[in-house]
């Protein structure tokens, strides 16, 4: 039985595998491609993608040129601008710290004017360094109204 | 060949010459390429397969227009008869039914082992896979056949 399926499995693929045509195949096929490739040549769709097919050689090495060049000219000028950025800026200016998130308020200021120490000034107090301890003297100035605890080692 | 190998897909003579013309369409439009191709036979086929089987996945939305009996007009005499005794039309075409209830991949190297001038090599790069693969897919294709035609027997 096996057999007799398998005889019919393989003239059923014989069937398939000796079918004709109907004659003058070639003919037509040869007037149609003949037909398409007037049309083809019309139309200017076609001939445009030829011209960029043939030469996209030259179309890839001008892309890559160019997308160099955007590149060289963009670090360059990225550069010159950090260059720029580094000379100190005019006095006065309030510069802020960008880089560290804080606010104005901890950003540097700098004086329009160099700041002038004045001449009549002495320290509010004097101290005296003795055995690691700092001693406040009597006759240190002091605003008025302001107590100043004696030192235990000049009690009586 | 291309005719047959288109045939065994869509069996009928109108498309499957219609398919035949495509494939050599899309080769003139393809032209540029055809430098890049090593093996142009199996290129061609591969065309007319794919084409071939597009049309019938879209042809599955309307009434199949199957005409096995159309190539008889083509054979020869002798032909006819020896192939009319081992199987007729009507088995022919229930086996074919059979044939597009296999699996894709095992209905496909069916379909093209049948085509006599294709080598398991040249069927292997057509669907993309080995020799092996490729005698195994017929094998079980053939196991499988033989299985539902002798259901159909024991079902009748």
């Amino acid at each position: 039985m096996k057999h007799a399926f398998d005889k019919k499995i393989d003239a059923v693929l014989h069937r398939i595998a000796h079918v004709q045509p109907e004659p003058g195949l070639e003919k037509r096929i040869h007037a149609r491609l003949e037909r398409e490739s007037a049309r083809m040549e019309k139309n200017p769709a076609v001939r445009l993608r030829r011209f960029f097919l043939a030469q996209r050689l030259a179309f890839a090495a001008a892309a890559t040129v160019a997308g160099c060049a955007v590149m060289v000219v963009g670090s360059v000028q990225h550069s010159r601008q950090k260059a720029l950025e580094g000379v100190a800026p005019p006095a006065g200016i309030h510069l802020g710290a960008p880089e560290s998130g804080v606010g104005a308020a901890s950003g540097v200021r700098i004086s329009p004017q160099p700041m002038v120490a004045p001449e009549n000034t002495h320290a509010r107090s004097e101290r005296k360094v003795t055995n690691g301890r700092a001693t406040v003297l009597k006759d240190a100035h002091k605003p008025t109204g302001v107590a100043v605890p004696g030192s235990p080692e000049q009690k009586p | 060949m291309l005719y047959r190998v288109a045939y065994s897909v869509i069996r009928n003579a109108a498309e499957a010459e219609d398919i035949v013309q495509e494939a050599f369409l899309r080769v003139l439009r393809h032209k540029e390429k055809l430098n890049e191709i090593r093996d142009a036979r199996v290129w061609l086929v591969r065309i007319a397969w794919n084409l071939a089987l597009d049309r019938k996945r879209r042809a599955k939305t309307r009434p199949e227009t199957e005409d096995i009996d159309a190539h008889a007009r083509t054979l020869t005499t002798a032909e006819r008869r020896a192939d009319q005794e081992v199987i007729s039309s009507q088995e022919c075409a229930r086996i074919l039914g059979l044939i597009d209830r296999l699996p894709k991949k095992e209905r496909e190297a069916l379909l093209l082992s049948a085509v006599e001038e294709l080598s398991t090599t040249e069927i292997a790069a057509i669907c993309s896979t080995t020799e092996s693969s490729i005698r195994s897919r017929i094998f079980r294709a053939r196991k499988e056949l033989a299985l539902l035609l002798a259901k159909e027997r024991g079902g009748q």
